[in-house]
């Protein structure tokens, strides 16, 4: 476990420079956490570089992680509002969120993730979901979507 | 070692079936197993995400190793496979006196009790209660009801064994049995009850087994109340059996069954057996409690019999609030 005193370095792909406390985020990102444990981080000179990750999605995912280790023990109510609030965004957003989380393996941020999509998706018919996640090719022959139908038709 | 973060550029127009297909698995393992296999044709990236074992280990009880491990198992390839295989195919564990199957909606826990695993009272007098073999049940033996005065049968189940969060029902399973059809219990309800042991006065309802008249037409006694009571007596002096309180007093029409096919009335079976609800309970799931459920009649003092039990099953019910809590 990193020393709370201790920064690290995180650089988004538009060559941002992010500081945060190490602890924060060796405590959600099991990828961080490794290459701590490991000594591949070099205090003195390395940058994590995240190059899939944009400046905007990064401060978010520091902002979680951050809130998370400050405040976890809250009651889980007070965090459910705190994020449900933080999840407040668009379908870009939440993508680019999901994405980084699963680079970054913040489990918790992922799991909270895909519960708000199931939830996006929940009792929704098959073309809303469609257009929800913004699938444009479903992959299916007409062969198979006509199966699909009748295996499902309440979902039409 | 510095970490090279080579991944895709970030797009801007986020299309969710790009995502890595354990994403998608993901998304669908925080739905029930119903919803999963709809959700399978949403694209072929939700199809195949949706066969994944990921899934359906999340919808398997957390024990399953265990259970499995009591019985007798094919080995499945997929853990979608030994989920359904779990559905269809109750699996006899605890050395074949309980059955182990899941639910197909929400993969909860059910069980069913066999006969033998009960406590039947008299369940040990032949002249009274007869064990025998079934082609069409789960279990080696069931309990066939000849004939008595003291009807009761109780059933103990631990809420460990359960799935949390959950509501139950506890159903007798059982049908008239092979020598005729059953008698006593057209105008004659029993009392049901479902709690916590060794708690006193669990809820209490009353429901009707008569399984050939669900529909309880007003049905006039067949027996003639006279003889009815003269036969319990000539059967009282050869034998000792529990002795029950004083006859009630006679039925009136009213108070003939008047089932609508609510829970006071049994209802038919996929397995061509009948069930009658005995009542419900929560399972938050905190506590391992032993729950009782019982079916007695002990106030008639009135002869009935023809029925031949299975067992009790318990199973989850879902009401709309439970359902949506599932995530």
């Amino acid at each position: 476990m990193g020393s709370p005193l201790k920064k690290i370095m995180l650089c988004s792909s538009e060559k941002e420079i992010f500081s945060v406390e190490e602890q924060v985020m060796v405590q959600h990102s099991v990828i961080i956490n490794n290459m701590i444990e490991d000594g591949s981080y070099n205090y003195e000179e390395s940058k994590i570089p995240l190059d899939c990750v944009d400046s905007k999605t990064l401060k978010k995912v520091i902002d979680y992680c951050t809130y998370h280790t400050h405040h976890h023990n809250d009651n889980q109510e007070d965090l459910e509002a705190w994020d449900a609030q933080f999840l407040n965004v668009d379908s870009n957003g939440l993508y680019d969120l999901l994405m980084a989380a699963n680079y970054l393996e913040i489990r918790n941020l992922l799991d909270l993730i895909y519960r708000t999509i199931k939830n996006m998706i929940k009792g929704k018919k098959i073309d809303e979901i469609r257009r929800i996640l913004n699938i444009k090719d479903h992959g299916f022959t007409p062969e198979e979507e006509e199966q699909n139908r009748k295996e499902y038709p309440h979902f039409y | 070692m510095i970490m090279v973060a080579k991944a895709v550029e970030p797009k801007r127009v986020m299309e969710f079936d790009n995502l890595p297909e354990g994403c998608i698995a993901n998304v669908l393992s925080f739905t029930t197993p119903r919803d999963a296999s709809a959700l399978s044709v949403v694209s072929s990236s939700f199809r195949s995400a949706a066969q994944s074992d990921l899934v359906w280990e999340r919808f398997l009880p957390s024990d399953y190793l265990s259970i499995l491990s009591q019985s007798q198992f094919p080995h499945l390839s997929s853990k979608k496979d030994l989920f359904f295989h779990l559905c269809h195919k109750p699996l006899l564990v605890d050395s074949g006196k309980k059955s182990f199957a899941l639910d197909k909606k929400y993969g909860k826990k059910c069980y069913m009790l066999s006969a033998r695993s009960l406590s039947i009272v008299w369940g040990d007098s032949p002249r009274y209660w007869r064990w025998i073999s079934l082609p069409d049940t789960r279990f080696s033996e069931v309990a066939e009801l000849v004939s008595v005065c003291w009807l009761e049968i109780r059933g103990w189940i631990n809420t460990a064994m359960l799935s949390e969060d959950t509501m139950y029902g506890a159903y007798l399973v059982y049908k008239p049995s092979l020598m005729g059809r059953s008698y006593g219990f057209d105008y004659q309800p029993v009392e049901v009850t479902v709690g916590i042991a060794g708690e006193s006065d669990p809820p209490k309802r009353t429901v009707y087994l008569d399984a050939e008249k669900p529909q309880g037409q007003s049905m006039r006694q067949i027996i003639p109340r006279r003889s009815r009571r003269r036969y319990r007596l000539m059967a009282d002096v050869e034998e000792p059996a529990p002795l029950p309180p004083p006859p009630s007093p006679e039925p009136s029409v009213e108070s003939v069954p008047n089932c609508k096919g609510g829970s006071e009335c049994p209802k038919k079976r996929d397995d061509g057996w009948w069930e009658i609800e005995l009542g419900e309970f929560f399972n938050k799931g905190c506590e391992d409690r032993e729950m009782e459920m019982a079916v007695y009649e002990v106030k008639s003092g009135d002869w009935k019999g023809g029925l031949v039990v299975q067992g009790i099953e318990i199973r989850s019910k879902f009401n709309p609030i439970n359902s949506i809590k599932s995530n």
